[in-house]
């Protein structure tokens, strides 16, 4: 398929950025955002290996993930010239795309609480003329013109996902040009200055997310659990339920550069996991209250069938992110975290194989994280994981002693998962041109 | 409305591009490439872009500024020239106009500089001034004493090379048009070879890269020469025809063997004998040197050694072979070109006091005697940034009277100063401009009115003159009016010699007149002997030089022991013009703050890791900044990029030495080694 797309060629761009200033000309970006970049590989020289550097921006798919995982069609094509634009007046700030995004391309920007990014100077290009960058590049790197659409490229910076990026390649073999050099003129241990890449997902910066999606988890298991006969109700369990929904709905919102705006995130449940997470959410709230109210006994099936959609809808949201961790699943995974309720609450039995299910997951993924020092956090949050939340639960299933205090038993479920779900967000990563390169 | 007009970059640098300027309501908003400038074909480079902010910045100083007290204080034009002209008087009365200094160094480049030293000639009686340079001549001379000119092939005549060797140039940052007919000429099968201390980004597509000590160059192409003869891999008939002193040069070559030079410059033997492979047998040889390596006391003779290898191997006024280090083809307006306008006189007019060096500007600043220097002038510099042993130029500031520094933005040295004027733009008065590497000459276009109350040099010294009492009658026979018509007028009167006008340059740049695409093609060399000097009784004369290309250690480089055991190097980036452009919020995006490239050899030792704070510092100074840890440059070597502000962060000149180089008169403030040790870790 032609179109119109960006054509580089990567033995012709030595970095130097003239791109970046003249996207910051035409689009008056705030430094230090920037819409377009140049990312390095080998950035340290390491002997024995080349050097290569890619201008990106936004490639404008023809299969954009970003359009489609928006939760609130702040995404949409231009029709004349096939750019992915974004409106900053409907963008809620939630930067699901930045993690969709295989190219680093949406970037957020913190004083106006949404996203911005590359619109292929679209008004630029219905006057006949081209992309500010292409026309500022000095050594005919970087230019425009009718190219061949392909799914993906096999070549430094790009993924395997195929999102089909309008953008052409050539010059790629320059990473494999090594100079003949001294080598004794460097020491033999390379990896060591290895540059890392940095996680974009971490878990510091993700409190309401972790919040949110532990206390979802929780909160649905305990109810399909101890909820089903409405009369039988505490009003204590009522309340702590409720004020655990208040909480995960707040976390929800913080979460959010425009929380104001949150009513619009349900407006794409077409194509997002995300819409329809926070669809099932808004559902799984109403419903619940009003069936503590009404008492109403099929509200509670409904209810059922509401969680496993919403939870099976919060793992489909991280289905665009990257695993860095080994196992086949996370021991943080929410219909994981579920079952182990709903079983622990209803079948002690049956509740063992989960709960050791998920010690064996945090084993396995423990073991080969290759941690070269073992810190005292990681001991510490071991012991809280393992010891406190399934140690202490096990024991008591084994003991046979569930009814003694289900409010300690539920407490130290919770701050075990709080922990397994706090590292989880540490073992993710977005898939970026950073890793690739 | 957009209204879009022709320009050219009036910066010291290579490439010299000519640019559009779009304007919008006397606003600067976009640069746009003209690619009818043949060597600048696309873009102009990311500091080109940036003028963008550069010119509408909200830093920009836009009123005349007094200091009182230590702060700044805005004051009216009346003010600051009336004090200004007080001042002038006062010490033309008391001690003579040689107490007040003149300082400008190539901040913008221009016919209309001429006007600033005809105010201090003409108008004030007089005035002290500097001679010397800080940046090229001992590679201008050496090449002048050799080849009799300073000129080279047109950049585009790059692509029809079979072998360039970069040496110790980098022109991915500092020229990086040059990379468009150098990747033209690798894609058709060219060899790239780069000789540098560190592994720069124009090494990206390289074939062989060899890394001497900082200074050792010339033991380096000494061994090669050495090897090139032996072999008989040279141009006899081109020797026989156009070279003088071949003989005493091949002798006295035969006694650098490749050992030797290992270890002077501690590159390996096969090495060495690879370059020589390359060198006599891949033609045409394009050779490239940079400036950095001239900046050492033995620069000159090193540039003269290089220039040999060009020389024996006939690569001279053929297409795709050239000497390529300055071509001052385009400089068609000055009656006296660089190197020689650099020099001192040799019969001192009494008028305009030429005795200090620009090397040595603090120092000699400070001993300057009979009559003491009372006040200074600064215009289109900053040498409190760019001067070598600041330490001394700051205090030499300090002792005098009385500054006044012209800058649009607030410098190290504007901060120094006691007034200081808004300096214009590019944008906001018309000029012409050549260039020292693509043949054209260009109209730097007047597009916008000055912003605040800024005023171009030339009316700020016409007000001047006229508080000193002259009329305008008087004036204009020496300066220019103010106005517009008067500056396009005498530019007009400048390119009427060469049948040119205005108007033909606001419709894209024209190729300087006499240009010779490829230069010594009808084989003249203007040196005394009319042939290529390989032997130079001039080197002698007027230098006190070994008359053959000789290689000596570099002045405190190679005392041993030393408790400084790293090379320093501060190399040019891409983000800066010296010390222009870092200020700029856009050029910080990509470079932060000052950093020291450290090989991991050499940081494992002093505990440092990549982004530790570390002190760098020798006997006459010290800064701090963080650690780069990276195998770009080689062990033993340290690498902090030149230009930075001390407000910046870290300000290298405060490790630098005032020398001169062994000719030409240049500044070798690369002789430095400095020690580097952990202030901090970043961890």
């Amino acid at each position: 398929m032609m179109e119109k797309g960006f054509i580089f060629d990567y033995s012709k761009c030595v970095a130097c950025h003239s791109c970046v200033v003249a996207c910051y000309n035409q689009n008056h970006t705030s430094p230090p955002i920037s819409w377009r970049q140049v990312i390095s590989g080998n950035t340290s020289k390491i002997p024995l290996k080349g050097f290569i550097n890619l201008s990106m921006a936004c490639y404008h798919c023809v299969d954009a993930p970003c359009l489609s995982n928006c939760p609130t069609i702040a995404y949409s094509r231009d029709e004349i010239t096939g750019a992915v634009i974004h409106n900053g007046n409907t963008c809620i700030g939630c930067r699901y795309c930045t993690w969709a995004c295989p190219y680093d391309a949406p970037k957020y920007n913190p004083n106006k609480g949404v996203i911005e990014k590359c619109n292929f100077c679209v008004d630029l290009l219905k006057e006949g003329g081209i992309p500010a960058c292409t026309q500022a590049c000095p050594t005919g790197a970087l230019s425009f013109g009718s190219i061949e659409i392909e799914p993906t490229h096999d070549a430094p910076g790009f993924p395997e996902k195929q999102t089909y990026p309008k953008i052409s390649i050539s010059g790629e073999s320059v990473y494999q040009n090594i100079p003949e050099m001294d080598l004794n003129l460097y020491d033999q241990h390379h990896t060591y200055y290895l540059q890392k890449v940095k996680s974009n997902i971490k878990a510091k910066e993700e409190f309401p997310l972790i919040i949110f999606t532990t206390l979802v988890a929780f909160l649905s298991g305990w109810f399909t659990a101890s909820f089903s006969k409405p009369d039988a109700i505490k009003w204590t369990d009522a309340v702590i339920f409720i004020i655990g929904l208040t909480l995960a709905g707040v976390s929800s919102l913080l979460h959010l550069g425009k929380p104001f705006r949150a009513y619009r995130s349900i407006l794409h449940v077409k194509s997002s996991w995300l819409s329809r997470e926070i669809l099932f959410f808004s559902l799984f709230s109403t419903f619940s209250i009003a069936y503590m109210v009404t008492h109403i006994k099929v509200i509670y099936w409904t209810i059922v069938l509401i969680s496993v959609a919403l939870l099976i809808s919060i793992e489909m949201i991280y289905s665009v992110v990257k695993r860095r961790y080994s196992a086949p699943f996370h021991s943080a995974n929410v219909v994981l975290t579920y079952m182990a309720l709903v079983s622990i609450l209803i079948l002690p039995t049956v509740s063992v194989t989960f709960l050791v299910i998920k010690a064996i997951l945090y084993f396995i993924r423990h073991a080969n994280a290759h941690q070269d020092i073992i810190s005292n956090k990681t001991v510490l949050a071991a012991f809280f994981r393992i010891i406190i939340g399934i140690g202490v639960p096990l024991t008591v299933i084994l003991l046979g002693k569930v009814s003694v205090d289900i409010y300690i038993l539920l407490s130290s479920i919770l701050i075990g998962e709080f922990i397994d779900r706090f590292e989880y967000y540490n073992d993710i990563d977005t898939f970026s041109p950073h890793q690739t390169i | 409305m957009v209204k879009e007009f022709i320009t050219a970059c009036p910066r010291n640098c290579y490439s010299t591009c000519s640019l559009v300027v779009q304007v919008d309501n006397n606003k600067v908003v976009g640069i746009k490439p003209l690619p009818l400038n043949q060597a600048t074909p696309f873009g102009g480079c990311l500091k080109g872009q940036s003028y963008v902010e550069r010119a509408n910045s909200s830093d920009r100083i836009l009123y005349p500024l007094r200091k009182t007290k230590g702060s700044f204080k805005r004051i009216s034009w009346n003010e600051a020239l009336d004090e200004i002209a007080n001042r002038l008087v006062t010490y033309r009365n008391r001690f003579g106009q040689q107490s007040v200094l003149f300082y400008a160094a190539s901040g913008m480049a221009g016919l209309l500089n001429d006007f600033s030293v005809k105010f201090w000639r003409h108008i004030y009686g007089g005035a002290t001034t500097v001679y010397g340079n800080l940046c090229w001549p001992a590679g201008l001379e050496a090449t002048r004493l050799t080849l009799g000119a300073n000129k080279h092939n047109v950049p585009w005549d790059l692509e029809n090379a079979g072998l360039i060797i970069l040496w110790g140039k980098n022109p991915a940052e500092s020229n990086i048009h040059e990379m468009v007919p150098l990747n033209a000429a690798i894609d058709k099968g060219a060899k790239l070879v780069v000789i540098d201390p560190r592994r720069t980004a124009s090494s990206q597509r390289a074939h062989l890269l060899i890394q001497p000590l900082p200074s050792t160059d010339a033991a380096l192409a000494l061994a090669v020469a050495s090897i090139l003869i032996k072999n008989q891999w040279i141009d006899k008939q081109f020797i026989d025809s156009y070279v003088l002193g071949f003989e005493k040069f091949a002798a006295h070559v035969a006694q650098y063997d490749f050992q030797w030079a290992s270890d002077i410059t501690g590159v390996p033997i096969e090495m060495i004998e690879k370059l020589a492979w390359y060198i006599g047998n891949v033609k045409p040889m394009t050779l490239i040197p940079g400036y950095g390596m001239q900046r050492y006391t033995n620069g000159g003779q090193t540039v003269r050694t290089i220039l040999t290898l060009s020389v024996i191997t006939g690569n001279i006024g053929k297409p795709g072979a050239c000497w390529h280090y300055a071509n001052l083809q385009s400089y068609v307006f000055d009656d006296v070109l660089e190197p020689l306008c650099y020099y001192p006189p040799e019969m001192p007019d009494g008028v305009i006091r030429r005795s200090i060096s620009t090397a040595r500007l603090g120092e000699d600043m400070l001993t300057t005697s009979n009559p003491e220097l009372k006040m200074i002038w600064v215009e289109r510099g900053n040498p409190l940034t760019q001067n070598p042993n600041t330490d001394t130029v700051l205090q030499a500031f300090r002792k005098l009277d009385f500054r006044v520094v012209v800058e649009q933005f607030m410098t190290d040295t504007a901060l120094e100063a006691d007034v200081v004027l808004p300096a214009k733009n590019m944008f906001e008065q018309s000029d012409i401009i050549g260039s020292y590497w693509n043949p054209y000459i260009q109209l730097k276009q007047k597009v916008v009115e000055p912003a605040g109350e800024v005023k171009p040099e030339t009316e700020i010294y016409w007000l001047l003159a006229k508080r000193l009492g002259f009329d305008e009658q008087t004036l204009s026979l020496f300066l220019l009016p103010p106005g517009d018509e008067h500056v396009d007028k005498y530019l007009d009167s400048r390119l009427a010699i060469f049948n040119l006008t205005l108007n033909d340059l606001k419709k894209g740049p024209i190729l300087a007149p006499g240009l010779e695409e490829i230069a010594f093609s009808d084989f003249k060399f203007p040196t005394p002997s009319g042939k290529i000097e390989l032997y130079s009784e001039q080197v002698k004369t007027l230098w006190n030089e070994d008359p053959l290309p000789v290689y000596k250690p570099a002045e405190e480089l190679f005392q041993n022991p030393t408790p400084f055991p790293l090379f320093l190097m501060s190399p040019n980036t891409k983000n800066r013009i010296h010390s222009q452009f870092n200020n700029l919020k856009i050029i910080k995006l990509f470079s932060p703050k000052p950093e020291v490239h450290i090989n991991p050899v050499d940081a494992a030792p002093r505990n440092i890791s990549d982004g530790d704070m570390v002190e760098v510092f020798n006997n006459r100074g010290s800064i701090k900044l963080a650690a780069k840890v990276t195998y770009e440059v080689r062990r033993g070597c340290v690498v902090v990029h030149n230009g930075w502000w001390l407000t910046q962060g870290a300000q290298i000149n405060f490790l630098s030495e005032g020398r001169e180089t062994d000719m030409g008169h240049g500044s070798a403030f690369h002789n430095n080694r400095v020690a580097v040790k952990l202030v901090e870790s970043s961890k």
